[in-house]
């Protein structure tokens, strides 16, 4: 009996290394095919045009023949001209855009969000449900299609002067389109409505307003939603690419993904400087790597929960 | 019943918001309708009314400013001098240069706004041409458009189409002269003409850039560019004797002619000498795997109709494919692709052919002057890639079908025979630029004295010289102005050129130090002499705007290229392809 109890724990155990090898070599493959681009990247960035034009290309580069002169380049500064002395490639510039409309997007959106999910998860309203389906509807409407709209209404308030357009005109067409999103509203409603309804009773037994067990007892308990909610807009924000490109008139106002899109392309041959363009785009990435490992977890947590990829 | 009547205004809502996007579009799009008689009414008069202040006797005529060249119309029509308006104005130029270009033109707009303190330019890059194309569109229905912007012909064909964009020809037939009468100007108290002499534009350029309804100037040529072909000379001298035998005039050092381009026949007969024949390159033989490589098969193909006098299209934007000759053509493109003396780079999966150049998988290159320096081996090259090693370059004009334009010829294959009446022909690309009507007359003004300044004989070889771009001006040729390429360089156009004809004449054999600076120069002088030889016979690729029953002139183009590459690659045969290009482009 003993034995067959070994004899099973031993097969047991095989079947167990078996199955926990191939899932490694499948994980394994997998973050591989996720690492590949981030290496090609790197790798680029310290290649010279002719190592990146090379057939077969080549997949490791000794330090001895890195070019360096990629990342230097980036930050010669413009002999002359209105941008005299400011960096070749302004970095700085862009990356304050993206950071500044990030927030300020976030922000917005989280407010609106929370406002808009309390409203439709505890506050009693006629037309309530339907207001929320047709809010719900309107997700099936594609974004794009929202470009041309939202583009006549921003001129429309001023924001799209060409002549005179300031960041402050800027800020707001790049962000108050977006300070809603029925999906965010969607998301946090239900997370509102899983809190019981003795709460809000035993709150209200005790005096409180509405608002105050918005704010002392339902954001509290949803905050991870919302943190979620934070993440994922920010992202969307950073990745955003056809609209600001649409809306911005000059080029202190660009963010850096449109910014890294014509900078070095060759306007005559149509050719890119790829090593001076992914040495720009290590630059771009690096912060939003140290961002990742600084909230690791809350980024992962969120993205599981919400089943979307940002 | 609550969830469907819940479902119902949900559908009806949504539909709603949908058919809103149509409405506002057409709304917006009036305005511009309207806004057209004001582009017009004639700018300089305007400027005349309002600013006139005519003076008796012209003391003093300036020899600097943007004005220099336009010396030839002063003669024809007595000038009327006026004060040059001095109230500030704002310029904003649209572009597409990237780091590398907008340094240069940065310093031009500075030494522009020296000239003239009361403007500010605005210069700002939308990172590429569609981006461009998209974003003016878009801002002429909301009447948001730039002063002035780069454009490709078809982008220019639209916003005419669009009324948004100002003629030219008042400014350019203008007798108005302006005194400059701002202190703090580099050019104080000299005199500014409005009028330009267009007779000193390369002509092709200017039959592009009056293509259009009524023949007017919309825009002017700004960073031309045109095809060249470079080849593989170590290869060219081994094979000397050989290349001679055939009639072809070559150098002991391999230099083919720099004034008579190669037939498609002489590379026929040239294919069996310079290749292997099994695509795969000899070294031992110095036989390359493929003959002549196109980098973009799209101006292959447009280039070769004209060439074939093949119907392509035409200014009205009718697609006229549907022929035999441009089927012959296709048949003969598809023999040549067997018989390996043309080749595409998607054979290399390349986007072009000069890295394979370079490894010497090919012989020959046909490429853009912007794109010289891509086609010289070097050190940087990892060198077990170089089969040849690093080799000598020469650059030559693009293939012609005939010697002699206008001439019947009949090409074979072996099998089959192809009769047409050939034509010489050379592609010209790049943008132009041009100005928008809902500026206001001054900006107009001072935009249109930046274009003169921008293309005076100067600057367009100086932007030539630095960037790769062709001058658009004749005088540029021969210009005596010296133009500091480094801090230790400084050429005149006629100088620069003379770099590429003094090694030519020398054979290759010059006793220039190693480090002379002409040896940095050398290719892209070499290309420029090259380019201005081609000059006679450019031709410009009709532009049009999508049409009801047509696509643009740009989506013919993307076909076109298509259409050769199904042709090589066996997916469609030269009938099959053409009846899919016609398919693609005609509904």
């Amino acid at each position: 009996m003993a034995e067959v109890f070994v004899k099973n724990e031993k097969v047991y155990k095989t079947q167990k290394f078996i199955s926990n090898l191939l899932i490694f070599i499948f994980l394994g493959f997998v973050a591989l095919v996720v690492l590949v681009p981030f290496y090609w990247m790197l790798l680029t960035s310290l290649k010279n045009t002719t190592m990146i034009e090379q057939v077969p290309p080549i997949f490791f580069l000794k330090p001895a023949d890195w070019e360096i002169e990629n990342y230097r380049s980036l930050f010669y500064l413009v002999p002359s001209g209105p941008r005299r002395g400011e960096p070749l490639f302004p970095f700085f510039t862009y990356m304050r855009n993206t950071i500044v409309v990030s927030i300020v997007s976030t922000v917005g959106t989280v407010l609106t969000t929370v406002l808009a999910a309390f409203a439709f998860a505890r506050l009693n309203f006629k037309g309530r449900d339907v207001l929320f389906a047709i809010l719900i509807a309107t997700m099936m409407i594609p974004g794009e299609i929202f470009i041309l709209t939202n583009f006549l209404t921003i001129n429309k308030l001023g924001w799209y002067d060409i002549m005179n357009q300031t960041f402050m005109d800027v800020l707001l067409a790049m962000t108050l389109p977006f300070m809603t999103s029925v999906f965010y509203v969607f998301y946090l409603r239900q997370t509102f409505k899983q809190i019981p309804n003795e709460l809000y009773y035993a709150a209200k037994v005790d005096g409180t307003t509405d608002f105050q067990y918005l704010l002392k007892i339902m954001i509290p308990i949803a905050l991870p939603t919302i943190i979620t909610i934070t993440i994922l807009n920010s992202m969307g924000a950073w990745n955003a690419y056809i609209w600001p490109a649409m809306i911005t008139t000059k080029d202190e106002f660009r963010l850096v993904s449109n910014g890294l899109r014509g900078a070095f392309t060759d306007s005559g041959t149509g050719r890119t400087d790829f090593g001076q363009q992914m040495a720009s785009a290590v630059l771009v990435t690096l912060p939003l790597l140290l961002m990742f490992f600084v909230f690791r977890k809350q980024i992962m947590r969120g993205v599981s929960r919400s089943g979307i990829k940002g | 019943m609550k969830k469907l009547l819940i479902g119902l205004t949900t559908f009806l809502f949504a539909f709603a918001i949908i058919g809103c996007v149509d409405v506002v579009t057409t709304e917006t799009a009036a305005p511009t309708t309207t806004a057209a008689p004001t582009t017009t009414a004639a700018p300089t008069t305007t400027v005349v009314t309002t600013q006139g202040t005519t003076l008796p006797g012209e003391t003093t005529t300036v020899t600097e400013a943007p004005t220099t060249t336009a010396a030839p119309t002063t003669t024809a029509v007595p000038k009327v001098l006026m004060d040059l308006p001095d109230d500030p104005v704002e310029i904003v130029f649209w572009h597409i240069y990237g780091v590398d270009k907008s340094a240069l033109l940065d310093t031009m707009i500075d030494e522009f706004e020296a000239m003239f303190p009361n403007v500010t330019i605005t210069s700002t890059s939308q990172s590429d041409y569609n981006t461009l194309r998209e974003k003016i569109n878009l801002g002429i229905s909301v009447n948001q458009v730039p002063t002035m912007a780069l454009g490709y012909p078809d982008h220019y064909a639209a916003y005419i189409t669009a009324n948004a964009v100002a003629k030219l020809d008042t400014y350019i037939n203008s007798n108005v002269r302006y005194e400059v009468l701002d202190s703090q100007s580099t050019i104080f108290g000299q005199f500014v003409d409005v009028g330009l002499d267009i007779e000193d534009f390369v002509p092709g350029y200017l039959a592009e850039n009056n293509q259009y309804i009524g023949g007017f100037y919309y825009s002017l040529p700004y960073s031309k560019s045109t095809e060249t072909m470079a080849v593989n000379r170590m290869v060219l001298k081994h094979h000397v004797t050989a290349i001679r035998a055939l009639g072809i005039e070559i150098s002991d050092e391999g230099f083919l002619s720099h004034d008579n381009p190669l037939t498609f026949q002489q590379l026929q007969d040239l294919t069996p000498i310079l290749t292997s024949g099994t695509g795969t390159t000899n070294v031992g033989e110095k036989k390359c795997g493929y003959l002549l490589n196109y980098d973009s098969s799209g101006n292959m193909y447009i280039n070769m109709s004209r060439q074939f006098n093949a119907p392509y299209t035409n200014s009205l934007g009718e697609i006229l494919i549907d022929n035999a000759t441009t089927l012959s053509m296709l048949n003969y493109i598809n023999a040549m692709f067997n018989a390996k003396t043309f080749v595409l780079p998607i054979i290399w999966g390349q986007s072009y052919g000069s890295l394979n150049f370079k490894y010497g998988d090919v012989c020959m290159t046909v490429g853009s002057t912007a794109g010289v320096g891509y086609n010289i081996p070097s050190l940087a090259d990892t060198q077990a890639n170089l089969k040849f090693g690093i080799f000598d370059v020469d650059f030559v004009g693009v293939p012609q079908s005939v010697a002699e334009h206008n001439t019947p010829v009949t090409l074979t294959d072996g099998t089959n025979n192809y009769s047409f009446t050939g034509s010489l022909s050379a592609v010209q690309q790049g943008p132009n630029i041009g100005i928008f009507s809902r500026a206001t007359a001054n900006e107009k003004l001072f935009a249109w004295l930046f274009i003169k300044y921008l293309t005076n004989t100067d600057n367009t070889a100086r932007w030539a010289m630095d960037t790769g771009y062709l001058p658009v001006r004749l005088s540029a040729y021969t210009s005596e102005v010296g133009i500091p390429l480094t801090t230790t360089f400084t050429t005149t156009y006629a100088d620069f050129l003379e770099i590429a004809q003094e090694y030519w004449e020398a054979d290759g054999i010059v006793d220039w130090e190693v480090t002379d600076e002409r040896w940095d120069y050398l290719h892209s002088s070499m290309v420029a002499n090259v380019a201005r030889a081609q000059t006679q016979y450019y031709q410009y690729d009709p532009a049009f705007a999508a049409g009801a029953r047509s696509a643009g002139s740009a989506q013919a183009r993307v076909e076109a290229g298509y259409c050769l590459e199904f042709i090589f690659n066996k997916t469609r045969t030269p009938s099959a392809a053409l009846s899919f290009m016609k398919n693609q482009l005609t509904w």
